[in-house]
């Protein structure tokens, strides 16, 4: 092979789908068939996975550290469901609708988190979460205050699917709106843009000095990465027909940072693992102490930092990167 | 309006004690220490404890519970945080958070969720009129207190040899140690300080705050604002700084009861538009 | 012929500190042109100056007779200005392929681009090999940066520059920390830039700069003490004094 062919053949072999990733959704479709007593807890899994999947474009790939992603989160699910209350009850809408606006904040804010060190993006994060927390908590008559917003009644997916009790239509809808979504930020991760993102997270000094102009990729991944978590707020909303004031808090934010590294950051794969890991456990842990829970997420986290995130997942990412392969 | 004023700046000189902490450890460590808040919970439910069940003077309450958050800050710093020192921002987050959640829950199992309130003496219920001015006797306290403690921080810093070594070893770790400085031993007290003073502002700010198991939760935020806002290189900074937030809350809650907090995170993200680096840090000159 | 690069009265103060003081350089297109000077001249302060890192106390830069002076410093890049770094500012994780191909690829005006995968165009591809050949790193295209012995990320370092196909190029000590058998890589990457690009030379090795130089700048505390042809400056007894023992320091 010629220098130039085995260039365009590495770059090529960088971005390829792996058997594991194949499989991986192969498993996922066949658990809508294979599950269905699973399907709500599966729904919120991806549903998490998604907002998590949207963690991952920022900060895996473009080192921002935020601690108030669930304002994207959160303002998306608010939007969803008070279009559905107002008439616009179509839910492929309604996601749309909720991903626009949620850009459209992501990109407002975004000029605020990118100035100043980590500590002041984790600050700006979280103040923006919590700002619209006191919105949306004080604007009672608009989205029910701390009783949530009640009485949203979806439209039948596309006209034809309508969402019933046991989830099936609901994750089925989930686990398409989540593939498609993956399917796009797996191409713009690969993408020139991606690529400047993640040099960018490398070294930005650098990255500058090839004439990549910083601010606006950050500023890019950020909105899209806003659009992302707000679409799966809206999934949130459409599927559970119900939004509450947890949706933006700050628990929320963190159990997704949780999420996102328990299954690993800067492959896209770790959202989706960590929010099924996380949820399978609450699952099973929240039978054993309901009340309790928090204590142990506090837990793990420590014992996560403190063990050394690489020691404590030295074996299953071992694991994925043959299966990466 | 004056009261306001009046109230504010004990407010804000409270949120100084809570704060200046975690501005230390910031400064000092290059830690991110989101479970600030837990240490000054620790003090406040310490001192009830003390106060209400074993009905052990306010006053004397009050160095209990800068004694206990101390230990407390101690014992946790030299099993835990220091394991987490030269990580990166992220994990520091993310320890810091599990740490709050483990001592919300543990609090919340232990002593139950509802609101505490320290037995304070009647004679700091007392009110009096300063030219016009209604302040109340409890404030001038806290006032008091503050006051006293933050001029002794500037002198410590400033004046003994503790204090040099401890900018010694801000300045520079490496060359501290160098020169024979004990940095880990610096460290180890100032954590312990700090921790101890949240200790005594959340005892002494009970009445004022509120002392749930979600303190820590609640407050994290003002905690970081001080910090962000007033900068992690001086006293003076996130002095002012608490003062500023605690006039601009009180008012805010007085004159704008809608606005609430929004007075607060909008005077934060002000003030980070035009000094990414905090108020007192020089204009960032690329 | 034509005035490429030109500073007026550049000056930099940090403090009570003045790393640049009234500086006035003028590089015309195609010149060889080194900075000398001893250590703490404010040579690097220079070069962020230039490529705008650092923002002037005063005065002001000029790229082809248009004002950059507020641009910033991928907008000064975009324009053809570009330099490397006396300390390696690489991409750890990403290859040698990735980074030389990102440069060309914004060089290309490709790198907004968000759906096509990065690569997948053959002009991207050719260029990055061409580049990558230039500096004998064909071999290594795709291996982790991190994994390169520090010579051949020094070549990197240079080459990702030479990816940004530069009109004006500053070179910020390329042969610091790189043994001596490496260097004529380095020298030889650089002499091979065409004609017309410009470049400006900061080095200590004397043997270095009086390979290349045809011009030579001396720098000592921020202000240029004196500036000619090669020869002028070595037979010059000021920068002699300024450099006594110190003749052949790498």
């Amino acid at each position: 092979m010629t220098p130039a062919e085995s260039a365009a053949a590495a770059l090529a072999a960088a971005a390829r789908w792996r058997p594991a990733e194949y499989l991986f959704w192969a498993l996922a479709l066949a658990s809508w068939f294979l599950l269905p007593d699973r399907h709500l807890l599966l729904n919120e899994a991806f549903i998490f996975g998604l907002f998590a999947v949207s963690l991952d474009l920022i900060l895996g790939y473009g080192g921002i550290v935020s601690l108030g992603h669930a304002a994207f989160f959160g303002f998306g699910a608010y939007v969803a469901g008070l279009l559905a209350k107002a008439g616009f009850g179509e839910p492929v809408l309604a996601l749309l609708a909720a991903g626009a606006a949620s850009m459209v904040l992501g990109f407002a804010t975004s000029f605020l988190v990118l100035r100043g060190s980590d500590l002041t993006r984790i600050m700006v994060t979280l103040s923006v979460s919590l700002v619209l927390f006191e919105l949306a908590n004080r604007m009672t008559s608009l989205t029910g205050g701390a009783d949530g917003l009640q009485g949203i009644v979806m439209a039948p997916v596309l006209g034809r699917f309508e969402f019933d009790i046991f989830g099936h239509v609901a994750y089925g809808y989930t686990l398409a709106v989540v593939f498609v979504l993956f399917l796009a930020a797996r191409r713009v991760v690969y993408s020139p843009f991606g690529w400047s993102v993640r040099a960018v997270k490398g070294n930005a000094l650098r990255t500058a000095a090839l004439g990549i102009p910083v601010t606006f990729r950050l500023v890019g991944i950020y909105a899209l990465a806003a659009c992302y978590a707000g679409i799966a707020g809206a999934l949130l909303a459409e599927t559970t027909e119900f939004v509450s004031l947890d949706v933006l808090t700050l628990q929320r934010s963190a159990e997704v940072l949780l999420m996102l590294v328990i299954g690993g950051t800067g492959y896209l794969y770790g959202g989706l693992i960590g929010a099924l890991a996380f949820k399978v456990m609450q699952d099973w842990l929240a039978e054993l102490t309901p009340q309790y829970w928090q204590f142990w997420i506090g837990f793990l986290l420590v014992l996560l930092v403190v063990v050394g995130r690489e020691r404590v997942f030295a074996a299953p990412q071992a694991l994925l990167r043959m299966a990466r392969r | 309006m004056l009261t306001n004023l009046f109230d504010g700046v004990a407010y804000g000189m409270l949120l100084f004690v809570l704060a200046c902490g975690l501005s230390v450890t910031l400064g000092v460590m290059n830690f991110i220490n989101l479970a600030h808040g837990s240490f000054a919970m620790a003090g406040g439910y310490v001192a009830a404890y003390l106060v209400n069940r074993l009905g052990v003077p306010f006053l004397a309450a009050l160095p209990l519970a800068f004694l206990a958050s101390a230990a407390l800050g101690l014992v946790l710093e030299r099993t835990l945080y220091i394991h987490v020192y030269r990580k990166s921002h992220l994990d520091q987050v993310l320890f810091s958070i599990g740490l709050v959640f483990m001592s919300v829950a543990a609090v919340d199992f232990v002593a139950g969720s509802q609101q505490r309130f320290v037995g304070v003496p009647d004679f700091l219920e007392a009110r009096f009129e300063v030219l016009g001015v209604s302040m109340g006797a409890y404030r001038l306290l806290i006032i008091g207190i503050c006051g006293v403690l933050a001029v002794a921080m500037q002198v410590v810093l400033a004046r003994t040899r503790f204090g040099s070594r401890l900018r010694a070893a801000v300045d520079d770790p490496l060359v501290a140690r160098g020169l024979g400085i004990n940095v880990d031993a610096i460290f180890m007290i100032t954590f312990a300080v700090g921790s101890g003073l949240a200790g005594l502002g959340g005892a002494l700010g009970a009445e004022i705050l509120g002392l749930d198991p979600s303190f820590p939760l609640k407050f994290m935020v003002y905690f970081l604002i001080v910090v962000t806002v007033g900068g992690s290189s001086s006293i003076i900074g996130p002095f002012l700084a608490s003062i500023l937030l605690g006039i601009a809350d009180v008012a805010g809650k007085y004159y704008l009861p809608d606005a609430g907090a929004f007075v607060i995170y909008s005077v934060m993200i002000v003030v980070l538009l035009l000094r990414p680096q905090g108020l007192l840090a020089p204009r960032v000159a690329r | 012929m034509t005035v490429v690069l030109e500073t007026i009265g550049l000056y930099r103060r940090f403090g009570g500190l003045t790393a640049a003081s009234d500086v006035s350089l003028r590089l015309e297109r195609g010149a060889r042109h080194a900075l000398i000077g001893p250590n703490g001249a404010g040579k690097t302060t220079l070069i962020n100056l230039l490529t705008g890192v650092l923002r002037p106390t005063a005065g002001r830069i000029l790229l082809d007779g248009a004002d950059i002076t507020r641009l910033r410093p991928d907008q000064r890049v975009c324009r053809g200005l570009v330099r490397t770094f006396q300390i390696n500012q690489l991409f750890s994780e990403l290859t040698p392929l990735m980074t030389v191909g990102l440069a060309v690829s914004r060089r290309l005006g490709l790198d907004r681009q968000l759906w096509r995968r990065i690569g997948s165009r053959g002009a991207v591809i050719d260029e990055s090999v061409a580049v990558l050949e230039r500096f004998d790193l064909i071999g290594v295209m795709n291996q982790p940066t991190a994994a390169l012995p520090y010579g051949r990320q020094r070549l990197l370092e240079i080459a990702a520059a030479i990816a940004c196909a530069p009109r004006v190029l500053l070179l910020d000590e390329p042969a610091a920390g790189v043994p001596e058998a490496e260097r004529d890589g380095i020298l030889a990457g650089v002499a091979a830039l065409p004609q017309d690009v410009t470049v400006l030379l900061i080095e200590h090795d004397m043997d270095l700069v009086f390979r290349f130089a045809e011009r030579i700048s001396v720098l000592v505390n921020g202000a240029v003490l004196v500036e000619g042809t090669a020869a002028e400056i070595a037979a010059d007894d000021r920068v002699r004094e300024v450099y006594l023992g110190r003749s052949d320091h790498g």
